[in-house]
């Protein structure tokens, strides 16, 4: 049996298609709404006239007699909080920074809130409740800084993710995975999550994270293959030699240039052997002078054992390929095996090789490189020669980067007095130098050192000589970033005089003023009872 | 000195998001000389250091808020004057207690005279023939517009009785301009209240979902109109006026706020506000709540950056005079005088879902084509249904359904922690859009996307 149409839909149906194609011809009758529109109906009107007319009567009764909604269970409750809020000011610099929309300021944003984060925790504060929502937005996809936002967002972070299934799954479920899921992931997730259950499957179970992935390798693009190799290369172990000497065999040169950056970290492994035996060719020492052979070719053996046409680290318009070729050898050979065959210092080794005039570059280069990756008396050697310029090569570079941060700084701090000094020196070109020494300081630079930095700084501001260059305009964000929470003291002390300074110069100053006062006010703000407290809470 | 803003709220009077950041970046003492307050006329100022040879002199009056800086920027408040009150909220310390300086006094002096000034412009003396013959004109241009409008409504009416003939299905695959067009003959026809609803027909036709409902709605709000229009003569003069300001009718700010208005004073609470843009005017909505449980909505009207003619901020009291333009529900109003109040305890009172919804049906009764009515419900818990929807719930566990984009949703859910709250709305008929929300004595801006 047809179902009878409800007279309201037949209303509005009518209205749609029209009266031409569809004649009102509705009968309402009964309850109050049914009775006017029967009323309207009644009237001597043309029909369309009737239909907007009664069309209008249910549209305001439909307003009118809404009924509300009805549920039977309410939410659960957020167990009361404990900790303090944060100060206003606290909060208000935490908007600040997270309204930031400056493109490529993704690294700033990160730094500052996880200091804010730090801080917070410090003072065994909590973010109000109506911000909670937004910093875990913010932070979903930043696993590392998950731990603290939970902290830091107080009761209020378990019972909004047991309210929102995304949230739940941004934050519990990557902390809590066992070894199943990882493997899980590993064999059927995205690249990223691949990598990141790789990682973490590496970290717990060395030995089945290497077998997983001697099983797929074959079958991975040879970007996942570099990317798996490096993470492998974080913990390495000597089980891990036989599958790193099988990848050697890969069609790809950088697949075997990152094996054999590998093998090479591990002691006594077959590469560094192979490697030693060539070096060996290569180099003999007379006279106070290492006398060098180059190679004459780039056979299957070194390529096979990653050594690839030109490497960029060594790329100097002085140095030829053959020169590059022996570089690279000697860089993956400890430099404390020639003090041991020449029976020479390490100091005596360099002096050796930089008395050899034809080949200094090359053998000076090489040591750089080996000595940031095998390190030992080596590398005291090269930061204290005169005679090199530590950062003009990329070896030298990664000399520097692989130091660690209280060597590199006092390395800094010692060359300081040589760059400060002023219109002594004819050429800004020395003085530029510490920036790039800078760059290869890691973050959360030391108390000391930052306050050293900071003076040599607003030294250079006053004295108005133009030595901060690229490096530094590049890098004030980071540097200020980087530098310790006392510098926010001192900043009041840079010149940033607009009538004087030229632009690019006073701006990187202005970037990295403002960079280090936010974070030294962030850091004031959960240190000092702030005006707003003093007045009592808003309405 | 009574000031209880916060940072935020300062950085909401700011013209744009440029001037905002740049107030917060000059919000440091080293930026600043000379600071300074004076707690008989609640006014503050300072020296700030620009790009000019000589610093700028900044001031403001914390009473308003107003500003006045000797910067050439065109944005008001400028950036010092943001950074200035910023300054106040964080390092008030830094403001010590000093006489008023002569170019903050002779600022705050022509103050007090510009609205003594605008009180007695209307005062000038003119003879009763001049009298008489401004009365005529005005009587004879309000006669002219009527009949324009009357002929407008009476074209408007033949274009919806054509639309019930072909069909409202027919129009859906019209482009914007068919709307575009109707409504500016009807701006032509000097009833730009009815323009504006043409328009919105558009807009309800480019939607994917449910725009069929919308738009007989919307049909029906220009019919009611429309009917109740030419049966003008015939209407009390509450509602009269209420269909002359659908139709657009405005009354006269000057004649409300020299009698013609009812005046309410009152400790109010600027309860709700947001901004959107209408015709390239940015409009500023602020719903106030008295004391005494009225409620009352303020319209503040700018042109690109310039600043709105009235300065309200969320979540602050104000001690005001209020006129209210004429109407059945007394909603719109002018301030005609106010003073930001430091914090006093909350007294809002609201009502439950079911008592919200007689109160709109009994508003309905009396303007059938009410747009959105203010609504502050008390004691409802937010809750996001299985199927994605938000919701409130009140004691009885009885439900409105909230319009609200999910951010919106989680941050009242996690303010309330599961907790009743109060919550401050407008009701369209069918969903409510929430401003705001009141709990334990602190209040919380909802942000809204400009519409």
């Amino acid at each position: 049996m047809r179902q009878a149409k409800n007279p309201f839909h037949e209303l509005i149906e009518t209205a749609i298609l029209g009266t031409d194609r569809k004649p009102l011809n509705v009968i309402l009758s009964g309850g109050d709404l049914g009775n006017t529109i029967a009323d309207i109906g009644r009237q001597e009107l043309p029909s369309e006239r009737l239909l907007i007319d009664q069309l209008t009567a249910i549209s305001i009764a439909k307003k009118a007699g809404l009924i509300p909604g009805s549920f039977t269970c309410a939410p659960p409750v957020c167990p009361a909080e404990i900790k303090a809020k944060v100060s206003e000011c606290s909060l208000s610099l935490l908007i600040q920074v997270l309204t930031l929309e400056a493109k490529g300021s993704e690294l700033k944003h990160f730094k500052i809130i996880s200091e804010w984060l730090e801080l917070c925790n410090t003072a065994q504060q909590r973010l109000p409740e109506e911000f909670v929502p937004r910093l875990l937005d913010w932070g979903r996809t930043l696993t590392e800084m998950h731990q603290l936002i939970g902290i830091c967002c107080g009761q209020h972070f378990d019972w909004l993710l047991s309210l929102n299934e995304e949230w739940r799954a941004a934050y519990i479920s990557k902390q809590n995975i066992d070894k199943e899921n990882l493997i899980e992931t590993f064999e059927t997730g995205e690249q990223k999550e691949r990598l990141m259950a790789f990682s973490a499957i590496r970290n717990t179970w060395p030995d089945e994270g290497l077998s997983l992935l001697a099983l797929s390798f074959e079958k991975e693009s040879f970007e996942n293959k570099v990317a798996f190799l490096k993470i492998l290369s974080k913990t390495l172990h000597s089980n891990d030699e036989g599958f790193l000497e099988s990848t050697l065999k890969d069609r790809r040169k950088e697949v075997r240039a990152q094996a054999a950056n590998a093998l090479s970290a591990l002691p006594n492994s077959k590469l560094q052997m192979r490697m030693i035996e060539r070096a060996d060719r290569f180099l003999t020492y007379k006279q106070n002078k290492i006398i060098v052979t180059l190679p004459e070719e780039l056979d299957d053996e070194m390529l096979r054992d990653g050594i690839v046409e030109n490497s960029p680290i060594y790329f100097d318009s002085r140095l030829g390929t053959k020169a590059n070729w022996l570089c690279q050898i000697l860089s993956l050979v400890p430099p404390s095996h020639f003090e041991q065959k020449f029976n020479l210092s390490a100091k005596a080794l360099l002096e050796a090789a930089l008395a050899n005039s034809e080949w200094s570059l090359a053998l000076s280069l090489a040591l750089m490189a080996a000595a940031a990756k095998f390190g030992g008396a080596m590398q005291q050697a090269l930061l204290q020669s005169e005679d090199l310029n530590i950062t003009d090569s990329q070896a030298g570079l990664l000399l520097l980067k692989a130091l660690p941060q209280a060597t590199l700084e006092n390395l800094i701090l010692q060359k300081l007095p040589t760059w400060s000094q002023a219109r002594t020196i004819s050429k800004a070109a020395p003085r530029l130098d510490l920036w790039y020494y800078l760059e290869q300081v890691d973050f959360n630079w030391s108390e000391h050192f930052t306050g050293e930095i900071m003076k040599f700084i607003i030294k250079e501001s006053r004295e108005k000589v133009p030595v901060f260059g690229h490096t530094f305009y590049s890098n004030a964000s980071n540097f200020a970033l980087r530098m310790h929470i006392v510098a926010g003291e001192l900043t009041d002390q840079i010149n940033v005089d607009a009538d004087t300074a030229d632009i690019y110069r006073r701006n990187a100053l202005e970037r990295m003023t403002d960079t280090v006062k936010l974070r030294y006010e962030i850091f004031q703000s959960f240190n000092t009872v702030n005006h707003n407290e003093q007045k009592g809470p808003m309405p | 000195m009574t000031f209880e803003f916060t940072a935020e709220q300062v950085l909401e009077l700011a013209p744009d998001s440029a001037a905002a950041k740049a107030g917060r970046d000059l919000s440091t003492a080293a930026k600043w000389k000379n600071l300074g307050k004076s707690g008989d006329s609640n006014s503050i100022w300072g020296h700030c250091q620009g790009s000019g040879s000589s610093p700028y002199q900044t001031r403001a009056d914390l009473s308003g808020p107003a500003f006045k800086c000797s910067c050439p920027s065109r944005k008001f408040p400028c950036k010092h004057s943001l950074a200035l009150i910023l300054l106040y909220i964080s390092q008030g310390s830094l403001f010590s207690e000093s006489e008023i300086p002569s170019w903050v006094a002779e600022w705050l002096a022509t103050r007090a005279i510009t609205g003594t000034r605008q009180k007695r412009k209307d005062d000038v003396d003119k003879t009763s023939e001049q009298l008489e013959e401004l009365l005529q004109s005005k009587d004879k241009r309000k006669r002219d517009r009527l009949s324009k409008v009357q002929a407008g409504i009476e074209e408007l009416e033949l274009f919806v009785i054509d639309l019930m003939r072909q069909g409202i299905g027919s129009v859906k695959k019209q482009p914007f301009t068919f709307w575009k067009n109707r409504a500016a003959r009807l701006v032509d026809a000097q009833a730009p209240g009815l323009a504006r609803l043409i328009s919105e027909c558009g807009e309800i036709c480019a939607r994917t979902h449910d725009w069929e409902n919308a738009l007989i709605d919307k049909l029906s709000t220009i019919n009611l109109i429309c009917r109740t229009f030419l049966k003008i003569d015939q209407l009390s003069p509450e509602l009269k006026a209420d269909v002359l300001t659908a139709i657009g009718i405005n009354q006269s700010q000057d004649e409300l706020l020299s009698g013609a208005g009812e005046s309410v004073q009152d400790l109010w609470l600027v309860v709700g506000q947001y901004n959107y843009t209408q015709d390239r005017l940015r409009v500023q909505k602020s719903w106030l709540w008295g004391k005494k449980g009225q409620s009352a909505l303020v319209l503040s009207f700018a042109h690109g950056n310039a600043p709105f003619d009235v300065m309200l901020i969320a979540g602050i009291f104000y001690h005001a005079e209020l006129v209210f333009y004429q109407g059945s529900l007394r909603q719109r109003a002018l301030i005609k005088t106010k003073n930001s109040e430091p914090a006093v305890a909350p007294f809002l009172e609201g009502s439950s879902v079911d008592r919200a919804l007689t109160s709109y049906a009994e508003a309905l009764a009396k303007t059938p084509w009410l747009d959105t009515m203010p609504m502050l419900l008390q004691e409802v818990i937010p809750h996001k249904s299985s199927d994605g929807k938000w919701w409130l719930i009140d004691d009885n566990k009885s439900a409105l359904p909230l319009i609200a984009r999910e951010e919106i949703g989680w941050q009242l859910t996690s303010y309330s922690g599961g907790q009743p709250l109060s919550l401050f709305g407008e009701w369209d008929g069918t969903t409510l859009k929430p401003l705001s929300a009141l709990k334990d004595g602190s209040y919380l801006k909802l942000q809204t996307v400009e519409v």
